[in-house]
């Protein structure tokens, strides 16, 4: 046997080849400073000498004794909480209507998505205008209809719900064409099938499309709380974490302690938190995919596509042996 | 350090001069490198990256004088004692001394040197006020009938706002010369090197309340509370404010020539006083330092470089010719105590109105306070002073709370700042 065949090694090696720019670049650029993250978080931090001072666990006691960081947590869960109710069922609910739209699906799929193509940044910036309480045109519109004006973003109780907004019309046109995608795979004989067994119109959404984008559904739902648990250029342009406090998120609370109050390892030790924090809800939800209940059926809607298959193979069956007789006849 | 790219001609060929000068004195150098700050980056995050990349600059004429002290303590800065004592100008009185208190420790241990010292007081749009039928000449400078005077300018339809609030990051720079307009101070210096806190005594509750009331009784500011300091000055420019915050010459040249505005239609005044014997100005200023590991023979050229940049008479007379041509020339006193009225006799493209403004400004204008960790307690009280510009029927008592728990927070937090004076 040859051990060094280049079949063998085109087989075994090549591969492995192709991937070394990536994998470099991963640990270099990701997984480098996650582990340095970590290291640093345990020193305060001198900037002149680096690491400086090995202080143990000390930043990370005093990060859950700071009533500001704790409150930027509660934050960031109340920004996850409104992402849910505001921008994560919407896009679902958009690619599942455009899916059944038979004529201009490519026009409306391409308007949705063109505010995706806008820099957030450029976005944020125009939204902190619209939200303006004196001249913006959310007041405007409100003036126009006689309804009284908001303070929208220095308002505490509607800061959240402002900043979020947008990412509705912002990254909402993207996550509906992905949606869209997942849709467009679900076989159409599948929904024939249904309709010939008289599946309404929300039967065949909720027993047919959405058991089998569950995946994507779950996948979204991790990227969409990884985002929330990063909010920073929006917030910081639109309010930089005020009015009182409201808006403040994780990041943007370490990101203060680096670079207003010069507390580097502090600074640190909270995007390692963050970071846990992430990182524990990726695992429960990746374990919760797995869950029948939530995954549309084992295996996300194998189990259905299996049934249906059956009954397609039965009525095949049916068909077959009624023509039997009236061939025999 | 370079201009941004979207820097204005005028300041590309200020700098461009500065950077010729420089080359040609020290021409023997080879290794002078300029620093560009990176976009969205402010000088400390600037300064700081550069220190942890281990490319920090050697000179760097950023730091506020306010920085100072909470740096000579992490050692972020290097100490030059041996210059400074042995400056024949400093020596002969010729180096401006507003600031100096700021840049040495309690064993006369020397960290930094004026750079560019500034005057900030209540800076006005002219055309704004006389649309709102007043005459700037005639603004009251006591603060009841200040507040009533912006409440006749202010005409949210229009919209504009008689005087406009800073009520973001930047909150507590405006805030602190009104604390002192109404007798208080900030901080107290406790006499060992610590600083017990002021703005929860009753003049600055005072202070707090009449900034609720310019917002809630008055109803003459604006009420976007967040506007970044580039909004705000927006205001100022556009028209939407008649009075804030600033200073002439800080204003863009080129938006004001976007909004076909003209320099003319700005100047500046003392903030009113609680009492007529109370107005007062702001001063404030950056400052030369070197990196903590900069060698001897760094620290010489260096040293030599701003001594060129900021007390070369030659040098400077040169600098404010191009600037007045420029329309860059600002009222910030020259670092050279024997020059400041030499700088303004070459402003000869300022409006008429300016000098005699800047004059009076001067004279009442206070240092910023420069205490070691003087920019955190900036940053602690926005939240609160947040809360008691945004809620309506706050009362003293809920203001004096307010006050007094983020006072605790910097005592708790900062114990070699802050200390209760006993």
């Amino acid at each position: 046997m040859k051990i060094f065949s280049w079949d063998r090694i085109k087989r075994d090696y090549l591969p492995w080849l192709f991937l070394v720019p990536a994998i470099i670049s991963f640990a270099l650029f990701k997984y480098y400073p996650i582990i340095l993250g970590f290291f640093v978080s345990f020193f305060k931090v001198n900037i002149v000498d680096l690491p400086g001072d090995f202080i143990g666990f000390d930043n990370y006691i005093r990060a859950f004794k700071d009533p500001d960081f704790l409150n930027s947590i509660k934050n960031t869960f109340q920004f996850l909480l409104i992402s849910l109710v505001l921008n994560f069922w919407v896009p679902i609910l958009l690619a599942t209507l455009i899916n059944e739209v038979r004529r201009g699906k490519t026009f409306m799929r391409t308007m949705y998505f063109i505010p995706a193509v806008a820099p957030g940044i450029a976005m944020s910036v125009l939204w902190k205008y619209i939200w303006q309480p004196d001249y913006g045109l959310a007041n405007f519109i409100l003036k126009s209809l006689n309804l009284p004006v908001q303070k929208w973003l220095n308002d505490p109780a509607l800061v959240k719900w402002c900043i979020q907004f947008p990412g509705l019309i912002i990254g909402g046109g993207l996550t509906m064409v992905i949606y869209l995608a997942a849709l467009q795979d679900v076989p159409e004989e599948q929904h024939e099938s249904a309709l010939l067994d008289g599946a309404g119109f929300f039967t065949r959404i909720f027993r047919i499309s959405l058991p089998q984008i569950m995946p994507i559904v779950t996948t979204m739902l991790v990227l969409a709380v990884i985002d929330v648990f990063n909010m920073f250029d929006n917030v910081q342009v639109m309010t930089g974490g005020g009015p009182i406090g409201a808006s403040e998120t994780m990041v943007l609370y370490a990101y203060d302690q680096a670079y207003t109050f010069l507390n580097y390892g502090y600074a640190i030790t909270l995007s390692v938190i963050t970071f846990i924090c992430v990182f524990i809800l990726t695992c429960i939800q990746m374990s919760l995919e797995n869950n029948p209940l939530l995954s549309g059926g084992k295996g996300g809607g194998k189990e259905q596509r299996k049934a249906i298959r059956k009954i397609k193979k039965d009525r095949a069956e049916a068909a077959k042996a009624a023509q039997a007789p009236a061939k025999e006849g | 350090m370079v201009p941004q790219d979207d820097a204005s001609e005028s300041s590309l060929k200020s700098f461009d001069f500065t950077k010729a000068k420089v080359e040609e004195k020290f021409s023997d150098v080879a290794d002078i490198e300029w620093t560009r700050m990176a976009p969205g980056t402010d000088y400390r995050q600037q300064y700081d990256k550069l220190l942890m990349s281990g490319d920090g600059p050697t000179l760097w004429n950023s730091l506020p004088f306010v920085d100072i002290q909470t740096r000579m303590r992490n050692g972020t800065i290097a100490e030059i004692t041996d210059y400074v004592v042995n400056w024949d100008l400093r020596n002969e009185g010729k180096v401006n001394p507003s600031i100096e208190e700021a840049l040495h420790d309690d064993e006369g241990r020397w960290y930094a040197v004026p750079f560019a010292p500034y005057i900030m007081g209540l800076l006005y749009n002219r055309t704004a006020i006389e649309a709102g039928g007043k005459d700037p000449a005639d603004t009251p400078n006591t603060w009841e009938e200040f507040g009533e005077w912006c409440a006749e300018l202010t005409d949210k339809e229009v919209p504009r706002f008689g005087y406009t609030l800073l009520g973001s990051d930047y909150l507590a720079w405006p805030y602190t010369p009104w604390v002192w307009s109404a007798g208080g101070e900030m901080v107290i210096n406790n006499g060992d090197g610590t600083y017990s806190i002021g703005f929860n005594s009753e003049e600055g509750i005072d202070t707090a309340m009449y900034m609720h009331d310019l917002v809630w009784k008055y109803g003459c500011t604006q009420t976007d509370l967040l506007e970044s300091y580039d909004d705000y000055m927006s205001n100022m420019t556009i028209g939407y404010a008649c009075y804030g915050w600033g200073l002439p010459t800080s204003l863009n040249i080129d938006k004001l020539a976007a909004y076909g505005a003209t320099q003319d239609e700005f100047g500046v005044l003392p903030f009113p006083g609680k009492t007529e014997d109370d107005v007062i100005g702001f001063a404030g200023g950056e400052t030369w330092t070197m990196h903590p590991n900069a060698t001897k023979e760094q620290m010489d050229v260096c040293w030599d470089i701003l001594n060129l940049l900021s007390y070369d008479e030659d040098y400077l007379r040169e600098l404010w010719q191009l600037e007045n041509e420029l329309g860059l020339i600002d009222p910030k006193p020259s670092c050279r105590q024997d020059l400041v009225e030499v700088k303004y006799s070459y402003a000869t493209n300022w409006p008429e109105h300016w000098k005699d403004e800047f004059a009076a400004l001067n004279a009442v204008a206070r240092p910023e306070p420069f205490c070691a960790e003087w920019n955190s307690l900036k940053d602690y009280i926005v939240a609160p002073m947040q809360q008691v510009l945004a809620t309506e029927n706050i009362t003293r008592e809920e203001v004096k709370e307010l006050l007094d728990e983020c006072a605790e927070k910097l005592y708790t937090d900062f114990p070699d700042a802050f200390k209760k004076a006993e």
